[in-house]
């Protein structure tokens, strides 16, 4: 039946479009940057000297950045879109679970750009004038002290784009993980009841059921942190020095660069090659990211289709 | 300790009920501050100009997001005309030649798709047309938006198809029809609603990304409708005037993302929930 000719050209015009787009999406990319990693690649990835006026171009701070903040974002997503979920199946009575669940769907439609504007106007400077001071304080401590040195506290910061970055990665991390918690089979929770388990007790079977799942939408969530750029630009603060292992700093990631230099780097063309060789870079670390996500399971897949 | 477990539950309710409280905060800023802007300027916000930089004029100026509204609406409907053919096909390629190479391969390029960063569109079309033809213009947006919403309008096709019951299908190919009559005719009324529902969900995504239309769309502060204009959009507009120091352009970043969140984007997300909802099988 699907020899039938009709069906087979559609079926090849969709697969020549999908072709069509990866390849626009990244052979001038590819082209644009060739020549420039030929000759500053090893600088790019090396060193942490960006200063394009002299065609001075290590980029190595805005690698770290962005993985820096995808850490550090994804480790405030995990709990929240937990919890998130276990609130919208386990936890609450049946008219408000769809109540949550549809207003966690509803909030991971709103654009980058506006949460950006959010953190910028709103959220930034509350943090600034309220929380950041104490943070400063532990910046005495050993060790973790580093994360909160700064000299100066600025509303516009590596923790705050973290915190909105999180925050925008939690929708789509919930609706993975409240997907994943409904699938388990019902005989299991009614074994678990039926031993004298508590509440709790279902609850910690069924994560553990879920754990591939659970992995697969922190990764997914992970991988969407790294490419963000419109929020992740207006709030970290874009300084591009050298990196530092540091939350109350401004900071810069691959995204946020490319986002606010790509415009003036049109003057000097090694620049706008500097930045497209950067957006390369960002390509292989999320593939690398999403293969890593594919090798521990098929749920991955599943989860994309659901985010 | 056998009531630490509530301990746990407690935790697990006041972490999950504050990320709710802080994501509401976001929806509810824009409504608070958003709203009160569109009341004034009332109407001429949505027929006037782009107003210039304060020092620039003299007097009162018309105050209005005509342009980024229009260019909005022009980008996105330039990438539904590429994106629809594209995805939709890819869609069915991917649900209904299953276990052929092709189709896991076209799956495989889908879901690479949507996790690519949306930037990397605005880059790559930034190359391949903005240089070319001197000048961002909408035509350029729109075909770098379409990157974007291609993959989601073929993964969401791909599992409506999917869901149809294979009886269904049969039940058609016993009358002797074709496989295509029974996949755009028969089970029509089936898949419908959750292909429109996928689009929609597309369009949503597609409208509030800024990301890729920065470099290629360019910026208008007068209303256009040629394709090869530059455009601006609400979704720059407010990246734009975010950071300004004017009170009004601030103000306008502010109706923007009204505009956009709650005029374009969750009557979009809704109606998709709605017509998804209708139709489970």
């Amino acid at each position: 039946m699907l020899r039938e000719r009709k069906l087979r050209i559609i079926a090849l015009f969709g697969f020549a479009g999908l072709i069509v787009a990866v390849l626009i999406l990244v052979v001038p990319l590819i082209i644009n940057s060739y020549d420039f990693l030929l000759k500053y690649g090893k600088e790019l990835i090396s060193s942490m000297n960006w200063n394009p006026p002299q065609n001075v171009y290590g980029g190595l701070q805005f690698i770290l950045g962005t993985l820096w903040v995808t850490f550090w974002s994804t480790l405030i997503a995990m709990p929240l879109s937990i919890s998130l979920a276990l609130l919208a199946t386990e936890l609450s009575p049946k008219r408000l679970k769809t109540l949550i669940a549809g207003l966690t769907d509803l909030i991971a439609a709103i654009p980058s750009v506006v949460y950006g504007y959010w953190g910028l106007v709103v959220f930034a400077p509350l943090l600034a004038t309220t929380v950041y001071p104490y943070l400063l304080n532990l910046s005495k401590l050993p060790i973790i002290g580093i994360l909160f040195s700064t000299s100066v506290i600025s509303p516009q910061c590596v923790l705050t784009a973290v915190l909105v970055l999180s925050l925008m990665i939690t929708p789509y991390a919930t609706a993975i993980i409240r997907n994943g918690y409904e699938m388990v089979p019902k005989d299991l929770v009614e074994a678990v009841y039926a031993l004298g388990g508590t509440k709790w007790d279902v609850i910690k079977m069924n994560l553990s059921y879920i754990k591939s799942t659970i992995i697969a939408g922190v990764i997914i969530a992970a991988g969407r942190a790294m490419g963000e750029t419109m929020a992740v630009t207006m709030l970290i603060g874009n300084n591009v020095g050298p990196f530092k292992p540091c939350l109350l700093c401004r900071g810069s990631t691959i995204t946020s660069v490319v986002a606010n230099e790509f415009e003036e780097a049109l003057l000097n063309p090694y620049h706008a090659k500097a930045l497209t060789a950067l957006i390369l870079i960002l390509i292989i670390m999320g593939s690398l990211l999403l293969a890593f996500g594919r090798r521990l399971g098929k749920k991955l897949v599943e989860a994309e289709i659901i985010a | 300790m056998p009531r630490l477990y509530k301990l746990w539950l407690a935790l697990i309710y006041i972490i999950g009920l504050s990320a709710l409280g802080v994501l509401l905060w976001v929806l509810g800023s824009i409504l608070v501050n958003g709203l009160p802007v569109v009341l004034k300027y009332g109407i001429g916000l949505f027929t006037n100009n782009i107003p210039p930089p304060m020092f620039l004029f003299f007097g009162k100026p018309e105050v209005g997001l005509a342009p980024a509204i229009v260019g909005t609406l022009m980008v996105i409907g330039i990438a539904f005309a590429i994106s629809l053919p594209i995805g939709f096909t890819a869609g069915i390629l991917i649900a209904e030649f299953k276990h052929s190479k092709i189709a896991e391969l076209a799956e495989e390029l889908a879901s690479t798709l949507v996790e690519v960063p949306t930037i990397t569109a605005g880059i790559s079309i930034y190359w391949l047309l903005v240089i070319p033809m001197h000048n961002p213009s909408a035509l350029a947006g729109g075909i770098a938006l379409s990157l974007i919403m291609i993959p989601y309008i073929a993964i969401y096709t791909a599992e409506t198809y999917r869901k149809v019951p294979m009886v269904v299908k049969e039940g058609g190919l016993a009358l002797g029809l074709k496989y295509s009559t029974v996949l755009f005719k028969v089970i029509r009324g089936l898949v419908l609603p959750g292909v429109i529902s996928g689009v929609l969900m597309a369009l949503a995504k597609g409208a509030g990304e800024a990301a890729p239309l920065l470099f290629t769309a360019g910026w208008n502060d007068k209303v256009t409708l040629n394709p090869l204009d530059q455009v601006s959009t609400l979704s720059v507009l407010i990246y734009k005037f975010g950071f300004s120091s004017q009170e009004l352009w601030r103000e306008l970043s502010w109706a923007a993302s009204f505009i956009l969140v709650f005029v374009i984007i969750l009557p979009l997300i809704a109606i998709s929930k709605i017509m998804v909802k209708k139709h489970e099988f």
